[in-house]
């Protein structure tokens, strides 16, 4: 039997190999996709979550721990459609994700992404410099819960507002919740833009996108 | 006024003194350009028109200390080869194409001479321009980048922070080179600047554990900020975000005997649990917090620890203070960063980053009449 709490170290602590070598092992032991993502990859990102609220993980703890989570995700992802049939009835919610038209920063969002799909949300990555006619465009496509929308710099913050500006135009704004976050930004900032939250970090990114899935549900 | 010339003030100040009253700076830096009708896109190669419009926003606003360059964080990654992408405010280094994809790459990097890249060209010229026209009486201080920011801006972060675990050998080898051309740079501005403020944006702890900034920071600021020293020029070290758990080696890479300063946000106490963790270990856990202010508290703990041994530059909020503010919210929180930074001097008041173009004309003002008014040393 594989030792959960082995197969969560590994995959904390970014040894990937054998975090794949253990997910394996565990499937063909019969246990199921879901099970998995409830008792191992949530609370392993939970536990990231906290050691890099608390400055125990920094970005290089990150990226490995990122690294090791996408591979060990195929193998579960695969088995979980097998279970379920249609992996859609069970999903936490969907995010269209973004940093905004202007600005290249990455880092934070791809931070946020990693602990979105931690915590079993399902992400479309646009990636930077996307202007707001995409952001809209993919998310009715995609049929997201959430746009998530990052900016760094203070110059770039109006982009933000032009997503929600034009969510309004469409007459779209109550169809997606959307979510702001990035050093230019703040809570206050957010509410003047009419954003339906902000976070400071991605750990709190996480919270409020499960607080506006259940105001949604 | 007080007696001394802005030079003069903020020449104390570096050197860890009292002056006649406390150096301010506004750091507005593309801002300037609109002060004469220009842009950054259509001023940022041309020397003159650049020294042209720090003279008139510095005329316009009086703060003591000048800035040359706008781009800091990204000419020496230029140079080598990255590529420009126009943010609104300044030409910004676009990562989507990376210099370095592979340590081939990194033995290929060109290093051009300073004088012969356009961008690190313009800068010196605008550097000499503000020197020969206001360096007798005010500060001239260029921004530049560090050697671990650059590394980032050729490679891509999520790169570079995997190939510390993995490769840190190759990783040493790229800071090792890009450390010495930088110092190239940064050594070409002796007798054309007073200070050179090394920013290093990504050597805050939001990404950088103390463990790497120890291995992979440190040991080449300080190689830089040495050779910065000895051509008679003051270091400032701009970590940029978070210093805690860094804030003493953020201190130390300035060299012992010289003059120099720190300069950063430091920390913010209402996000960042280690922020506040840190504020309480430092000054006690019934320090006062303000949450409209989370960044001003700052410097009370950071001038208690390393204040003794460098000037400590900050801390006003670029962007809920001075953007977002009214004059009468920032001259509020001058008044509180002056109470917790000032005494004993070694203080520099400013934003704790670059300022948005868009702030208003009333705030800079507000910013450097608040200092002036409440910063008078008795």
């Amino acid at each position: 039997m594989v030792d959960f709490e082995e197969l969560k170290d590994a995959l904390i602590n970014g040894r990937k190999e054998e975090a794949v070598e253990l997910t394996q092992k565990a499937l063909e032991e019969g246990i199921s996709a879901r099970h998995l993502i409830s008792n191992v990859i949530l609370p392993a990102s939970k536990v990231v979550g906290d050691r890099y609220e608390h400055g125990e993980f920094f970005l290089s703890e990150l990226v490995q721990y990122g690294d090791t989570l996408k591979v060990v995700m195929g193998p579960i992802m695969a088995r979980l459609k097998e279970e379920i049939g249609d992996e859609r009835q069970e999903r936490v919610g969907r995010v269209v994700l973004a940093t905004v038209k202007g600005d290249l920063h990455d880092i934070g969002k791809n931070i946020v992404r990693l602990f979105l799909e931690g915590n079993g949300f399902e992400v479309l990555d646009l990636g930077v410099d996307v202007p707001a006619e995409k952001v809209i465009d993919v998310a009715i496509e995609y049929n997201a819960d959430i746009i998530a929308l990052s900016c760094l710099m203070s110059v770039t913050r109006d982009g933000v507002k032009e997503v929600i500006d034009e969510l309004s135009r469409r007459g779209l704004r109550s169809r997606f919740a959307v979510l702001v976050g990035g050093r230019s930004t703040s809570e206050k900032w957010a509410g003047q833009i009419g954003a339906d939250r902000w976070a400071p970090d991605a750990v709190n990114a996480v919270d409020a996108a499960f607080d506006l899935i259940r105001q949604q549900s | 006024m007080g007696g001394m010339t802005s030079l003069e003030r903020t020449a104390i100040a570096l050197q860890g003194g009292q002056p006649d009253m406390v150096p301010v700076a506004t750091l507005a830096i593309s801002r300037a350009l609109w002060e004469i009708g220009e842009r950054p896109r259509t001023a940022i190669n041309d020397p003159d028109k650049m020294a042209k419009a720090k003279i008139v926003a510095n005329e316009k606003f009086g703060d003591d200390i000048v800035v040359a360059g706008i781009d800091g964080c990204f000419v020496e990654a230029k140079a080598m080869g990255a590529k420009s992408f126009w943010s609104d405010h300044m030409p910004i280094v676009d990562t989507r194409y990376r210099v370095i994809n592979t340590w081939e790459d990194a033995d290929n990097l060109s290093f051009p001479e300073p004088h012969e890249h356009i961008r690190m060209r313009c800068v010196i010229e605008e550097s000499e321009i503000l020197m020969d026209k206001i360096g007798d009486h005010k500060a001239i201080a260029v921004v530049v980048s560090g050697p671990f920011s650059t590394a980032c801006n050729l490679m891509g972060h999520e790169n570079l922070f995997r190939a510390m675990v993995k490769e840190p050998d190759e990783v040493h080898s790229l800071l090792d080179k890009i450390t010495d051309y930088s110092i190239k740079y940064h050594t070409a501005f002796k007798g054309i600047a007073h200070a050179v403020a090394v920013l290093d944006p990504v050597a805050s702890v939001e990404t950088t554990s103390p463990r790497q900034y120890e291995e992979f920071v440190k040991p080449y600021l300080e190689r830089d900020m040495a050779a910065i020293a000895g051509k008679g020029l003051i270091p400032i070290n701009h970590p940029c975000g978070d210093t805690t758990g860094i804030l003493h080696m953020v201190a130390d890479v300035i060299p012992k005997g010289s003059p120099g300063a720190i300069h950063a946000s430091y920390g913010n106490v209402e996000t960042r649990p280690m922020s506040l963790k840190y504020l309480r270990n430092v000054l006690g856990e019934g320090v006062q917090l303000d949450p409209d202010d989370p960044y001003s508290i700052m410097l009370k703990a950071v001038k208690k620890e390393v204040g003794d041994r460098v000037c400590v530059c900050g801390n006003v909020d670029p962007i809920t203070v001075l953007l977002e503010g009214t004059p009468e919210q920032v001259r509020a929180t001058v008044r509180r960063n002056i109470e917790y930074g000032a005494e004993g001097g070694g203080f520099i008041l400013m934003p704790g980053c670059d300022t948005n173009p868009y702030t208003p004309s009333e705030n800079f003002r507000a910013l450097v009449e608040a200092a002036r008014e409440y910063g008078v040393y008795g």
